[in-house]
This record gives structure tokens, C-alpha cells and sequence, in this order.
């Protein structure tokens, strides 16, 4: 069913954590709350699920308002038929997984051979058929998260909501889980909310992102926009940008060129944010190209030339750091065939993807206001 | 993954309705209010009780409260000499004791966590043993064997030639007696701090060339100073406020400290009420001062390096003194639990009520059961048990209950006035028991609900005495429990109450339950808080011992000390073994 929060303030004494939020969530849809902890994101979660009381705005479920602060309306948690998976699972450890599964269903006074029909469906779909009998504190971390993921589904929930649900397991089993995760959520078509500091767990999970800083969603959209333009340069940093340096930008016969403060180093950019700054010149790691040169090549505009300080294998990919001549540190990653890996020492020639280099607005001078920036392409 | 959940029709669409104001903010006041109002019997309207008395003329009673008029003239009391004395006893009393329980306490904490010293397990046993030898009886059985005429110790000490070797109704006597009896609490919260202690800390001093004796100067004695401190003070607290012992030991021998004094007060003909409740202000005043300072030298301290790991600390090798310090620990046990039980026993079955010399003691027909078969076929007996019994079990039920609540509400709701809730229900730890005991009396004399006369009120007496230590018995457990494991339950659809019991009250079970025998315990043994609430037909085991003592009937003190020790002895036989099954 589809969510809709309008103006939703929560405070903890004078401390605001959440603030005149607003976002609306299609029905069926996989809505990933990102950000840092402490952004407010689990506060609005829990808001949804009623489990923190909003100091102001108002939140619709479906077609009912479950709660409204102007009008003093709560509806309480148990009636909301919200679903909601725990970081830490709050699998009850005194009890077994059927009756940790089918608790919902006991509370609805559903008959027992129903709910012992459906309690074993939910158990399938999350791949626990045998486990039934089991103690609950007898499972492993993986096997406790399958079995809260049931718990909420067995109840057939308006929304469910999932808070971090992977982020106590090992990297392979998390992988595993957030497909399969994805994977019966588009099945049920559930509507989803769901809340992580993973960016990788975003894109991989979601509909649609909100991103969070300081109790507000500074950008939303979907993974691939989120992943291609971000708005400012914390959201570049959080998301994993590799190299983010302050620069100027100057704009010269309609063509903009953003200028490294401290270094002689120049290169040309399609957008330019609005106002007067501070900017900063973020390019992620995969778009750069490290090749080895050649002795005695000299670069031409739009490459340069560096030493490899750091090389660091990885499998398919090998991350590099450089110190360019005259110019700052990089983070490269390259995937070179076997046998062209760079090592210490060598020097690297440094190319760049066109149009990879954004020049984005520098908010960690002032905490980060709402309206994400609007950019402006400069005419070529 | 090809089953699919059906999803549940839309609901038809329903608006609630918000409730009016009026009801909205009754509902939020109310279960904190409650609790407020109950606390404020337990504890506020005591205190006020003894100010209201200290201050005025009148002693609180039905109607005394009109015709009360501000006076500071009771505080005049304060200056005679007799007070001064026993203003100086108590702190001298204090400090000793508890220099004697710290020595006592720290060592054999040391002795059991952290060396070689022989038959460690068996000393760990030996320094919580006296605990469940109430200090009531410890006294008694010390002024039997200390005693300067007839103390079973001088006449050993006579038989082989050595006249007037201790006189136990003495200065000395009384710190010995409470440094014994309340060693175990410093040798609980040191022997923790050491066995808990994080031994990665150890470890890196020594890999960095600290010699043994280095280490344990450097690393591990500041690490355990807080909790030698804290109990230091904890121990001056207790022994302060003490009233069996210094009546039992101290009073004999002409000493008076101000519990003491205070109770003296009470029962003058006429009895001078008003005095006594200015002492007992500030025996309070002295007690918040101690208490507050050590509260925050605990709070302070609190080194995070107690980490509980379960990693088995390093111990200590002690080489030649091996032996010795084991035979100072069986010293120990020999003074506080061996003798004492013995010294009851002889005095219990002896026949004649004074021995003057040890062979007396070996003639025929000397030492007879008979008076304890009579005991125990008395029906006195059996009623003073049994309201032993029911208080105890009230105490225990209503007060694990009540401080569950306070937890909860303190720890898992953000109602209005939660902190207050907590505070108030640490309070009794720094108002004297004899001082709540004044106050319940002029409490339920006044307010017109009939408790007084019953068991009821000796259950209000024991609750307000213990809530401290119940509280935070149920508060550690809780903090500790997740708070998700219960809100997932309100997700799945079941009110908070059901959610309460189906999930946090069982995972809460051996927090509850320690909670519950603690207050068992604690409840069974406890004479001061009720000394001035009893009347003829609620009399508990503790009262009967010593009304026996004060009508100067040691043989009948000693039958019924024993019989105590038993039933005390089975319930903490019956609390392990509840409490290992719980843990299993």
C-alpha cells in the first residue's frame, strides 16, 4: 500500500532528528532511506511503524491516516499491520521458529491449521522448510534473519519495513540475502521501506533512493540517478567518490573549466552548479584510466602523468594510488588484462573518462539545506 | 521462491478519531502517577513525617495535625552530652568497622580470584558465608562468647589460667562484630571487580617488562580501587546506620550510637518522639552526605576494563604464604560463622542459664534438647513463623512486581516523570531503617487506611526499606535485555501488555526471580524497619529474638536464632537451586 509522510517532525527533547520531512511511496515499491547514522533515517522508520510518536506532520497508509499530529490522531502500532525486520532481529530466543513465525497469526486468531499451513509457506519462501521445531537461539545469524524476514510476511503486511536487516552478516550471506530479498519483494509485491548506510545495498535493493543528511532527504531518486549525478559533494563523498578536491571554476569562450586549488591542474566540465561556491571536483576512482607510459611520453591535454605509490591487487580489478606530476593524490581502480598491472614505482599515465569530472557544490563548509541544487549546463 | 502470499484486501477506509485533551493527558500521567502515589507512601510521606515531627510539638498522630506548631527547639536535644557521645560513637564506629570489612573484605577477594592459595573455591564460600547469618544473631552469639563474666571464650580462657581475656561489650567488641558481619560486602564487589578485570591489561603490562609485583601495584590495584573505595564507604553507610548490633554488643557496654539513641528515645516513658525524630534528621542528613559521595566515586570511576570476557584472570603465586593465608581465611570463617553457631547451640541446649565454669558444661544432664522440643511445639512459635513466612513472600511478590514496573517505566517508556520514579526509589539507601520505620509509624498512625496493627504494614515497612536494592536488581537485567525483541511483538499485532508478558517478562525470568529471593531474604531477616510496627499478635522471627534478648532470656534468643538460621539456610538452598535452573 502506498505511504505518504507530509511535514513529519520528530524531536528528542530539543534535539530534532527528523525534520518537516516529506515523501510519498508508490504502492509496491522498494524505497531505500540511505545515509549515514544518525541522519534520521531509522527515527523516520520507526515513525512509519509507530513506534516513535512524530512531534508534528501527519503519515497515510493506504487510504488511513495512522497518524496526525494536528489533529491528535495515532493510530497504535499493533493495529497498523506494518511488518518490520530489526537489525538485530528480535528473534525471540525462548521460543521455537514456528512459534516466533506464527505469532502474528496467534494474536489474529487464525485457526491453527491455517496458520500452521501458512506459517510453513513463509517458512518456504525464505528457504527454512525444516526448521520448524528448531529453538530459535540455536540458529545462526543468516538462519535468524530468514526467520524474522517470515515472521513479517507470515502477517501479509500493508508495508514492511526493514531496518538494516543485513547488516550483522558475513559479506558472501549478505550478498546471497539482498537478491533474494529483492527477489520476493517484486514476487509479493510488497511496498517496501527499506533502511541501510550501504550505498551498495541501495542500488542493489531499490526503487527508488532517499538520501538522508541531518534528518532531511536532500536527493531521491532512482539508484542509476543517484549513482550518476549526485547533488553535493557529501552526498559524492558518502557515495563512495574516490577523489574529491576543492577547485574554481571558470568559464571561458562558453566552455567551463574547473581549476584544483593548490594545483597547476585544469580540466573541462559540462555542468556548473549555480551560485558562487565553494565547489569541489569530484571523479570517481573507475573512471580513470591507468596505463603504463611509455619512456619519454610526455601527456598530452587531458592526461597526465604519475607515480604509482600504492598498487593494490584485487582480482578482477587492482586499485591504485598516484601521485601525479605536479598535481594531487588519485584513487584509481583499473581493470587491466593479465599481465598489464602497474606496480610501486612505475610511472602511470592518467586518462579520463569524457564528462566524468563533475564540479559540485562544497556543503560541508555549512551543514547541507534542503533543495538539492539545480544545475545548469553551460553551453557548448 | 515460487510460493506467493496472498496480500489482504484494502480495509475500508477508517479515520480515528483523536480523544479530547482532558482524557489524553490523564492516560499519559497515569501509570507514572500511580507508581508516584505508591512511592510517595513508601517513602516521601515518612520522611515528611519525621520533619513534620522534628519540627514541631506534637508527635504525628490521628488529629495531631492541626494542633502542630513550628518549634527548632526539639534540635536542643542534639547538644546534650548524651547525643554528642553518641553522634562521635557512630562515626568512630563507622570508620573502624569499616576499616576492619575492607581489610577483611579485600583480601579474601584477593585470596579467592586471584591466587594459588589452597582450597580457593572453599574461600570464596567463606567470604559471602556470613551473609546469611543476620547481623541480629551474629550479635547475640558474640555477646555469648565475649561477655566479660560468663562469655564462653573467657571461660575457656579462665580454665587454662588466663582471667578477663576479652570484653566484647566494648568499643572494640562493636567495630569486631560489625567489621565481621559486614566484610562480605566489600568482599563481593572487589571479588568481581578482580575476576571480571579485562586480563588483556594485565597481560600488556607484562609484555611490556613489568615484574609481578609491578603489575599488580601499577595496573591491577587502581583498576580495583573504585570498587574498594565504593564499598569502603557502602560498609560506613551500613554500619552507621546499624541498630541490632549496637544495641545487641554496643548498649551493654554504654555506648550509644544515634540508631541506638533514637530507639531509647522512642521508648522512654513518656516517650520522647520529637527528640528522636530530630536525631533522625540528622542521622539522614549524614547518611545523604555518604551515600551521595559514594555514589559518585562509583559512577566516577567506573573504569570500562571490566569487561566480563569470562577469560580466566592471571593468579598471583604466594609461594610461602600459601598456607597462611589460607588458614586466615578459615580464621575468618571460624570467627564469623563457626564459633557464633556454636556459642548459640551450647547456650540453646544448656540447662542452667549461666555457666561460670567449663566444666560445667560436662556434667550430666547439662546440655538438654528438651527446651527446644518445647520450643518448637509452641504454638507462639509457629504463628511468629508463619508471619515470618507471609512477609517475607509479600515483600518478595509485591516488591519484585513493583520494582519491575519502575524499571520499566524508567527504562522502556519516556513517561512524564520517569526520572523522579528513579529517583525516589534509590532514596531509602541513604534514610536509616529505623528512621523509615519512625516515619511508617506516624505514617499509617495518621492517614485513615487501618494497616497498622497488621501484617500489611510490616510488608510496606520491608518494601520501602529494599526497593533500592530491588530496583536496581531489576533495572541491571532490563537495560540488558534488547529493546527490539519486545517492539517486535507490537508489530506482529500484540498490545504492549501481551507483548510485555509473552516476551520481556520471560526473558527477564533470572534477573526477576534473583530479584524475588533477594527480597525473600532480605524480608526474613529484617528487624530494624519494623521494630516500631509490630504489635503482640504480628510479631515476626526477627521481633521474637529480640524481645527474648530484651527480657534478658539469651537461652530462648539463641533456640530461636537457630531455628532461623535453618529456615534462612533452606531458602537459600531453595533459591540456588530455582536459580540454576532458571540460568539452565
Amino acid at each position: 500500500m502506498k505511504i505518504t509522510l507530509e511535514h513529519l517532525s520528530l524531536k528528542y527533547g530539543a534535539n530534532t532528528v527528523v525534520k518537516d520531512l516529506d515523501l510519498q511511496i508508490a504502492d509496491g515499491e522498494s524505497l531505500v532511506l540511505l545515509g549515514q547514522s544518525g541522519c534520521g533515517k531509522t527515527s523516520t522508520m520507526r515513525c512509519i511503524a509507530g513506534l516513535e510518536q512524530p512531534s508534528g506532520g501527519r503519515i497515510t497508509i493506504g487510504d488511513t491516516v495512522v497518524h496526525d499530529s494536528e489533529r491528535r490522531v495515532t493510530v497504535a502500532p499493533y493495529k497498523r499491520n506494518v511488518g518490520m525486520v530489526f537489525q538485530s532481529y528480535a528473534v525471540w530466543p525462548h521460543r521455537t521458529v514456528f512459534e516466533n513465525v506464527g505469532f502474528s497469526l496467534k494474536m489474529k486468531k487464525v485457526p491453527k491449521e491455517e496458520a500452521a499451513r501458512r506459517v510453513r509457506k513463509a517458512l518456504a519462501i525464505v528457504g527454512l522448510a525444516d526448521f520448524e521445531t528448531r529453538g530459535a537461539s540455536q540458529l545462526s545469524g543468516g538462519q535468524m534473519q530468514r526467520v524474522a524476514l517470515a515472521r513479517s510476511l507470515v502477517m501479509q503486511p500493508s508495508v514492511l519495513l526493514l531496518d538494516e536487516p543485513l547488516s550483522n552478516l558475513d559479506a558472501r550471506l549478505r550478498e546471497r540475502l539482498r537478491i533474494e530479498l529483492r527477489e520476493i519483494q517484486l514476487e509479493q509485491n510488497l511496498t517496501t521501506v527499506y533502511v541501510t548506510h550501504d550505498q551498495i545495498e541501495a542500488f542493489a535493493l531499490a526503487d527508488r533512493i532517499a538520501l538522508m543528511q541531518h534528518g532531511r532527504i536532500v536527493q531521491i531518486g532512482t539508484p542509476q540517478q543517484i549513482y550518476a549525478a549526485p547533488s553535493t559533494k557529501s552526498i559524492a563523498d558518502f557515495l563512495g567518490v574516490g577523489n574529491i578536491f576543492p577547485c574554481t571554476v571558470e568559464t571561458a569562450g562558453g566552455e567551463a573549466v574547473a581549476r584544483l586549488t593548490g594545483f597547476p591542474v585544469s580540466m573541462p566540465v559540462a555542468e556548473v552548479p549555480e551560485g558562487s561556491g565553494p565547489f569541489s571536483l569530484c571523479l570517481r576512482a573507475e573512471d580513470l584510466h591507468v596505463t603504463k607510459a611509455r619512456p619519454g611520453e610526455s601527456a598530452a591535454p587531458g592526461s597526465w602523468l604519475g607515480h604509482v605509490d600504492v598498487a593494490s591487487f584485487q582480482g578482477a580489478t587492482v586499485r591504485y594510488r598516484i601521485t601525479l606530476e605536479d598535481g594531487p593524490v588519485l584513487e584509481a581502480i583499473a581493470m587491466p588484462r593479465v599481465g598489464d598491472w602497474l606496480g610501486t614505482g612505475d610511472t602511470a599515465l592518467v586518462q579520463i573518462s569524457p564528462n566524468a569530472a563533475q564540479v559540485l557544490r562544497d556543503d560541508t563548509a555549512s551543514p547541507v539545506l534542503a533543495a538539492p541544487a539545480a544545475r545548469t549546463a553551460v553551453a557548448a | 521462491m515460487t510460493a506467493t502470499m496472498t496480500r489482504p484486501s484494502a480495509p475500508t477506509p477508517v479515520q480515528p478519531k483523536g480523544s479530547p485533551a482532558g482524557v489524553r493527558a490523564f492516560k499519559r500521567i497515569l501509570p507514572s502517577g500511580l507508581q508516584l502515589i505508591i512511592l510517595a507512601l513508601l517513602v516521601l510521606f515518612p520522611v515528611g513525617f519525621v520533619l513534620l515531627a522534628a519540627f514541631t510539638d506534637t508527635s504525628p498522630g490521628p488529629g495531631s495535625l492541626g494542633e502542630a506548631s513550628f518549634t527548632v527547639s526539639n534540635f536542643k536535644v542534639l547538644f546534650t552530652s548524651s547525643a554528642l557521645t553518641a553522634m562521635l560513637n557512630s562515626a568512630l564506629v563507622g570508620l573502624g568497622s569499616s576499616i576492619v570489612a575492607l581489610v577483611i573484605g579485600s583480601g579474601m577477594a584477593f585470596l579467592a580470584a586471584r591466587t594459588n592459595v589452597p582450597g580457593r573455591k572453599l574461600i570464596y564460600f567463606f567470604g559471602i558465608a556470613p551473609l546469611f547469618l543476620p547481623a541480629l544473631v551474629g550479635a547475640l552469639a558474640w555477646a555469648q562468647l565475649g561477655s566479660p563474666a560468663s562469655g564462653y571464650i573467657n571461660v575457656v580462657a579462665r580454665a587454662i589460667g588466663v582471667p578477663d581475656l576479652i570484653n566484647i561489650y566494648s568499643f572494640g567488641g562493636l567495630i569486631f562484630v560489625l567489621g565481621l558481619y559486614y566484610a562480605p560486602y566489600t568482599f563481593l564487589m572487589v571479588h568481581s571487580a578482580l575476576s571480571l578485570m579485562n586480563p588483556d591489561l594485565e597481560d600488556a603490562a607484562s609484555l611490556h617488562g613489568a615484574p609481578l609485583s609491578k603489575m599488580l601495584r601499577v595496573i591491577t590495584f587502581p583498576l580495583v580501587m573504585p570498587a574498594i573505595v565504593g564499598s569502603g564507604i557502602l560498609v560506613f553507610a551500613l554500619t552507621v546506620e546499624n541498630f541490632p548490633v549496637a544495641q545487641v554488643i554496643g548498649v551493654p557496654g554504654q555506648i550509644d550510637t544515634l540508631p541506638t539513641l533514637i530507639y531509647r528515645l522512642m521508648n522512654a516513658s513518656p516517650s520522647r518522639q520529637n527528640a528522636a525524630a530530630a536525631i533522625a534528621v540528622v542521622l539522614t542528613a549524614l547518611l545523604m552526605i555518604v551515600v551521595f559521595i559514594q555514589q559518585r566515586t562509583v559512577a566516577k570511576k567506573q573504569y570500562t576494563t571490566v569487561s566480563g570476557k569470562g577469560v580466566r584472570a592471571r593468579r598471583v603465586p604466594l609461594r610461602s604464604w600459601r598456607w597462611p593465608a589460607a588458614i586466615a581465611a578459615w580464621a575468618y570463617f571460624l570467627l564469623a560463622v563457626i564459633l557464633p553457631i556454636a556459642a548459640l547451640l551450647i547456650t540453646a541446649l544448656q540447662t542452667s542459664p549461666y555457666l561460670g565454669k567449663l566444666n560445667e558444661l560436662f556434667e550430666p544432664g547439662a546440655l538438654s534438647f528438651y527446651s527446644m522440643g518445647q520450643t518448637l511445639q509452641d504454638a507462639e512459635f509457629w504463628h511468629v513463623l508463619r508471619n515470618s513466612v507471609i512477609v517475607g513472600l509479600g515483600t518478595a511478590i509485591i516488591g519484585t512486581a513493583l520494582c519491575f514496573a519502575l524499571s520499566y517505566t524508567r527504562y522502556r517508556t519516556n513517561a512524564w516523570g520517569r526520572k523522579a520514579l528513579e529517583y525516589i526509589a534509590m532514596l531509602p539507601l541513604a534514610i536509616p531503617a529505623i528512621v523509615l520505620g519512625l516515619g511508617l509509624l506516624w505514617t499509617w498512625l495518621t492517614l485513615p487506611i487501618p494497616v497498622y496493627g497488621t501484617l500489611i504494614v510490616l510488608v510496606i515497612a520491608c518494601i520501602a526499606v529494599f526497593i533500592p536494592q530491588g530496583y536496581r536488581g531489576v533495572s541491571s537485567s532490563i537495560v540488558q535485555l534488547d529493546k527490539d525483541l519486545e517492539d517486535s511483538a507490537i508489530m506482529l499485532g500484540a498490545r504492549r501488555p501481551k507483548a510485555i508478558s509473552f516476551v520481556t517478562v520471560p526473558l527477564l525470568r533470572v534477573g526477576l526471580s534473583s530479584t524475588f529471593l533477594l527480597l525473600l531474604m532480605l524480608g526474613m531477616r529484617e528487624l530494624t524497619a519494623v521494630l516500631f510496627l509490630f504489635t503482640s499478635d504480628t510479631r515476626l522471627l526477627s521481633i521474637a529474638i529480640f524481645d527474648a534478648y530484651d527480657n534478658g532470656s539469651f537461652q530462648q534468643a539463641a533456640e530461636l536464632s537457630l531455628l532461623y538460621i535453618v529456615v534462612i539456610g533452606i531458602l537459600a538452598v531453595l533459591a540456588r537451586r530455582l536459580g540454576a535452573k532458571d540460568v539452565a
